[in-house]
């Protein structure tokens, strides 16, 4: 797992990190989101090992990253601007990760040739950003690491490479149970793929979720009354609008458990809806955040 | 052969379960045919395996597959699913008819309706 | 921890083999160049040289190789091998690339040095080899010490810049910076000593800017104390490149500037890839520095612009001088904190911490201006005296008087410099006056008196004071000018002048001090008649003793009092070799203007058998010519041979007795091939040439007569004369 404890980063005054606390379960998908300067990539420079926290820890698989060689070789990185040497081929740079990473596999080097339509010989400064993007993943896949670390990964790649990348990706965390920290400005993205989510904004994460614990605990409840609206006891409203008659409640609870309590309050009708994720980061952040909710959903 | 709709704002390991459980009871997957494991699925799909995993796990509680070990999954014997299907059917029937009572329509009239729709079946 | 993760941990690398070879890659035009600069210069060049220089003068041209090219060489690509390899650190993507990689920062440190200094003393390592095979197999032998010599100053220099490069290289993180930063250091010291001493020059009277630097600031600047003070000597027989415990000292300290490289590299923060200065705390030094920096040099030149259009005789302004250098360390100061916050809006916030360095660059100007130390009135104590020199030209037919402590005469000279001192502004009003009195004009003319003072401390004290010397008069408008009276100043060191002790000390060659060999005396007449002639052995050696005589009866005068009387005037130039054992030595030459009040002199120099015998263009395959040329070669029955010595490149020896006859025997022969050669009055130009010169006395008419000749390296006379069983002594 991934466990940032307090972490605070100061930039020539700047407070960047303030505090920071994530934790990414071991073999889980965690979808880092937030607004452009929140701080994501310089968290992820901090579990990368390229940056030296002020104070606070940050561990990877339970030791300390900084200067770590051994816990660096289990973890690969993707930056969200692709850096290759000047006039290094894809095949130069794999010679160059094959000789810093143990474990890399040059037989999936082979097998991945299928998936990526580039020519390996070519300049990697030369081709397109998307191009690039492939290059990156093409051999972060081979480093075989048991934690993947992407920075805005698919910024750039049409969606028939995005399934395919993703694709790849699954397959390995399937496989091998890698442990995965995604960043991205957009939670929409990342809902098929992660498994937790955690939302950051000025420096500091405000909510880390996982998604079942999401999804299964909040339920959109849409219910009329006849006349009066009798007390909404036994329920847990975070969210309450009305069209006419109608509310729209939304509510934690599992959905069994809403059910009967609907049930029981005798309405002319009720229903009960799912929620996409970003509806349930909507009321879970709350308050008048605007411009975060603008800015990630 | 599993089509996710990405409008469809249910959960994705619903998505996953309906289809999965259509494709059984149409006989789209025969009895005992082994299902994709869940890192083919993972990879088709670009989903989360964990997601896949759950469906999975909730399916074979449902009865619909049984796993074995170190081979996969595989689906369940038509007629055990048929019984399941039934069982499940009567539940959303338990669940409609104390909706409609709820909302003002006696057992009675419930069951008259019933009868009605038997009588046609003749 | 499982067993796979602990040994990861304990295989720590010292260096990476991968980063090592992608950093050998990207360098490669770089060290390429470089192995094929010293392929030209080694083994293409010496072996092609070889057939003129022999042995031990291939040996000389090797070790000079290192000693013009290798300092360059090694500055510069050092440099710029440092600047490749740490470019990832200059750009936030490739620093983060880096810094993610697998790797500890120590590694990749180590990693970029041990590929800096191989890809240039490896190539280098094998250039000597190679070399070596080459010369060797061309029939050179004993090359071994001379190439680890060359490489071992070679790997010191490398050593020495690689460090400077690499700290200057971890200082900023930005492009370009590095090399700056090394660039001006390399001549900072020399910058700054020729500043201070312009300033002190301006505003002190008597100090004057010297050619020469100072001790420390060479010790401070490689590249110019190797090429003022080192060399390529003969010693003991074998080629030594001098400068070895400085070489020492500049290993020590490239080792010392690589710690501190890797310590800040250590402590590097990835993000300051992009600004000027790398950490923090030095970022008051590089603003202090720059300030400092401008104040003098933009200070200097400022002032010295303003000056120079300013009329020459105000004298220098202190006011001016400070405001100039005001601006200049406020160029500086601000320059910097551009550079430093990376935006133009810098003053409002940084004024208070230029009020600092105005204060401390307003004292200096104060100190200077105002002699807070003393250092314009200070006239050393005798007891601290060991010796001073004293030089005023034109008054005595030598130019520098020694002063040496014990000389009762000392106090003379610390007494007038203390007149001097305190006639500063007397004597500066005399120089700029002319005074008019009734028709007639007068006048004091100038002249610098440099007084240079050794102290026992081992310091030393350097004053020179252009000072009224001698008063010229015209009595009136149609008169010619007339030199007068001369100043107290003149009139003391003319007295100094007179003693002979101080005679002695200016003469050495003449009172035998150390071992001298005297090479060729010329003579010209004065303008009227315009001769030029070489005296010969014999009458070089009479004419120093005359000379020696006559100067201690003060009968031999400087230009200023030198009267042409008909314009009877000979002026001679005795060439000297001060030769020490083992060593080469160097050349001196003693000239005199003599007048026939130089009796003794005069007498010797007009006498013609003083002087070579003029052999014009000999035609010696003609038999009869070379019979009348060189009687003693020809028909050496008559003739014996009474002595024999040779005057080489740096070298001067006598012959012993032994080889006369064999000379004279082979002489004929060797003219006849050309190997030998008539001596044409030309000095010895080479290291492959020596000059002989024979003197044989006449049988029967007892006259002696002197033949040279220029011998070549290759003649079989060559062996002879430079075999040391035939050297006398």
């Amino acid at each position: 797992m991934i466990e940032i404890q307090d972490l605070v980063k100061t930039f020539d005054g700047f407070r960047a990190l303030d505090g920071l606390t994530l934790h990414v379960p071991q073999g889980g998908i965690y979808g880092l989101v937030g607004p452009n300067g929140s701080g994501k990539s310089t968290v992820i420079r901090h579990i990368t090992g390229i940056y030296r926290p002020d104070s606070g820890s940050v561990t990877v698989g339970g030791q300390p990253v900084y200067e770590n060689v051994a816990v660096k070789r289990r973890i690969a990185y993707i930056s969200d601007d692709v850096y290759a040497f000047l006039s290094a081929s894809l095949k130069d740079m794999k010679e160059f990760y094959r000789g810093l990473y143990p474990q890399f596999d040059t037989q999936r080097y082979e097998q991945l040739r299928e998936a990526f339509p580039l020519d390996e010989r070519k300049a990697i400064r030369h081709l397109s950003k998307g191009m690039q993007k492939q290059a990156a993943f093409w051999l972060a896949m081979c480093c075989r690491p048991d934690y993947l670390v992407l920075d805005e990964p698919v910024d750039g790649l049409d969606p028939v490479m995005r399934r395919r990348v993703w694709g790849i990706l699954m397959n390995d965390v399937a496989e091998r149970g890698t442990t995965v920290l995604v960043s991205s400005h957009n939670l929409r993205e990342l809902e098929d793929v992660c498994d937790h989510v955690g939302i950051i904004d000025r420096g500091r994460v405000l909510i880390e979720r996982s998604l079942s614990e999401l999804q299964d605990n909040i339920v959109k409840l849409q219910i009329a009354f006849e006349g009066e609206a009798p007390e909404l006891s036994g329920l847990d409203v975070l969210h309450r609008s009305a069209a006419g008659r109608v509310q729209t409640l939304i509510v934690r609870g599992c959905q069994a458990e809403v059910e009967q309590v609907a049930a029981s309050l005798r309405p002319l009708f009720y229903d009960l809806l799912p929620l996409t994720l970003e509806e349930i980061f909507i009321y879970e952040l709350g308050g008048d955040d605007n411009d975060l909710k603008n800015a990630v959903l | 052969m599993i089509a996710l709709n990405y409008r469809d704002s249910r959960p994705i390991y619903e998505q996953i379960k309906d289809n999965l459980r259509r494709l059984i009871l149409s006989g789209g997957i025969a009895p005992d045919e082994k299902l994709p494991s869940v890192r083919e699925l993972a990879s088709q799909l670009a989903i989360n395996p964990n997601t896949i995993q759950r469906a999975y796990r909730e399916l074979e509680s449902e009865g619909y597959i049984y796993t074995v070990a170190g081979k996969g999954s595989f689906a369940g014997n038509l007629h055990e699913i048929a019984d399941l299907r039934v069982r499940e059917l009567l539940s959303q029937f338990d669940a409609l008819t104390d909706r409609l009572m709820g909302m003002g329509q006696s057992a009675e009239t419930l069951a008259q309706r019933v009868r009605e729709r038997g009588g046609k079946e003749k | 921890m499982s067993w796979e993760v602990m040994t990861m941990i304990s295989k720590t690398p010292f260096f990476d083999k991968t980063v090592a070879r992608q950093g050998l890659k990207r360098t490669l035009p770089l060290w390429l160049t470089h192995a094929v600069v010293w392929a030209m210069a080694m083994p293409v060049l010496m072996t092609n040289i070889y057939p003129h220089t022999g042995m031990l003068g291939i040996g000389y041209y090797i070790l000079m190789t290192v000693h013009i090219g290798g300092p360059l060489m090694a500055a510069f690509f050092s440099m710029m091998m440092s600047e490749l390899l740490c470019n990832y650190l200059y750009s936030a993507r490739s620093v983060s690339f880096y810094h993610s990689l697998p790797v500890r920062r120590s590694a990749l440190f180590r990693t970029n040095l041990l590929v800096g200094l191989g890809a240039l003393l490896v190539p280098a390592a094998l250039i000597g080899l190679v070399t070596w095979l080459m010369l060797t197999a061309l029939g050179a032998r004993d090359l071994v010490p001379t190439l680890l010599r060359w490489f071992a100053a070679y790997a010191e220099y490398v050593i020495f810049f690689t460090g400077f490069s690499l700290l200057c290289a971890h200082v900023t993180g930005h492009v370009g910076i590095g090399t700056l930063i090394y660039a001006i250091l390399n001549f900072a010291a020399v910058a700054l000593e020729l500043c201070v001493r312009f300033i002190l020059s301006m505003f002190l009277y008597g100090v004057r800017v010297r050619t020469e630097l100072i001790g420390v600031t060479r010790f401070l600047s490689p590249l110019v104390k190797i090429y003022y003070d080192h060399g390529v000597l003969l010693q003991d027989g074998a080629r030594i490149y001098t400068g070895g415990s400085y070489r020492l000292g500049l290993l020590a300290a490239g080792v010392v500037m690589t710690l501190l490289a890797w310590l800040l590299y250590r402590v590097r923060r990835s993000e300051s890839a992009g600004e000027i200065v790398s950490e923090p705390a030095l970022r008051p030094v590089f603003k202090y520095c720059m300030t400092a920096g401008f104040a003098f040099i933009v200070g200097v030149i400022l002032y010295f612009i303003t000056y120079f259009i300013r009329d020459e005789q105000t004298p220098a302004s202190l006011l001016w001088f400070t405001v100039c250098m005001l601006a200049g360390g406020a160029i500086g100061y601000f320059v910097s904190e551009m550079m430093l916050r990376k935006s133009l809006r810098v003053f409002k916030r940084s004024l208070r911490g230029f009020a600092a360095a105005a204060a401390a660059i307003v004292l200096f100007c104060a100190a200077i201006g105002f002699d807070f130390f003393g250092v314009e009135r200070r006239v050393p104590n005798l007891d601290d005296i060991k010796s001073v020199t004293v030089e005023l030209y034109g008054v005595a037919a030598f130019d520098t008087a020694e002063i040496r402590a014990g000389d009762p005469w000392l106090s003379d000279v610390t007494d007038m410099h203390r007149a001097i001192i305190r006639n500063k502004d007397e004597d500066r009003s005399r120089l700029s006056r002319t005074e008019v009195n009734d028709g007639s004009q007068s006048w004091w003319d100038g002249q610098t008196v440099t007084l240079e003072y050794e102290l026992t401390n081992g310091s030393k004290l350097i004053r020179a004071y252009t000072l009224p010397a001698w008063h010229w008069v015209r009595p009136d408008e149609d008169a010619d000018v007339e030199q007068d009276v001369s100043s107290e100043y003149v009139d003391t060191v003319a007295a100094l002048c007179a003693y002979p002790e101080v005679i002695e000390r200016a003469y050495p060659m003449f009172w035998g001090e150390g071992q001298w060999y005297q090479t060729t005396g010329e003579v010209w007449q004065s303008a009227a008649t315009g001769d030029w002639k070489q005296l010969n052995e014999e009458g070089f050696k009479k004419a120093a003793e005359a000379l020696k005589q006559d100067l201690l009866e003060g009968r031999l005068h400087g230009w200023r009092n030198t009267r042409e009387d008909n314009g009877d005037i000979i002026e001679v130039t005795l060439g000297y070799i001060k030769n020490e054992t083992g060593r080469e030595g160097d050349f001196y030459d003693v000239h005199f203007a003599v007048t026939p009040e130089a009796g003794r002199t005069w007498a010797v120099l007009t006498d013609m058998t003083n002087y070579c015998d003029e052999l014009k263009d000999v035609d010696l395959s003609d038999p009869e010519a070379f019979g009348q040329a060189y009687p003693m070669l020809a028909h050496p029955d008559g003739w014996t041979c009474t002595g024999a010595s040779v005057i080489s490149w740096k070298s001067a020896w006598t012959l012993s007795e032994s080889v006369y006859d064999t000379l004279t025997e082979q002489l004929p022969g060797a003219l006849a091939q050309g190997d030998v050669l008539p001596w044409d009055y030309d000095m010895v130009r080479s290291e492959q040439q020596a000059r002989l010169t024979l003197t044989y006395c006449d049988q029967a008419a007892q006259e002696t007569a002197e033949r040279s000749f220029m011998i070549f390296e290759g003649s079989p006379l060559w062996d002879l004369i430079t075999d040391e069983e035939n050297i006398a002594g």
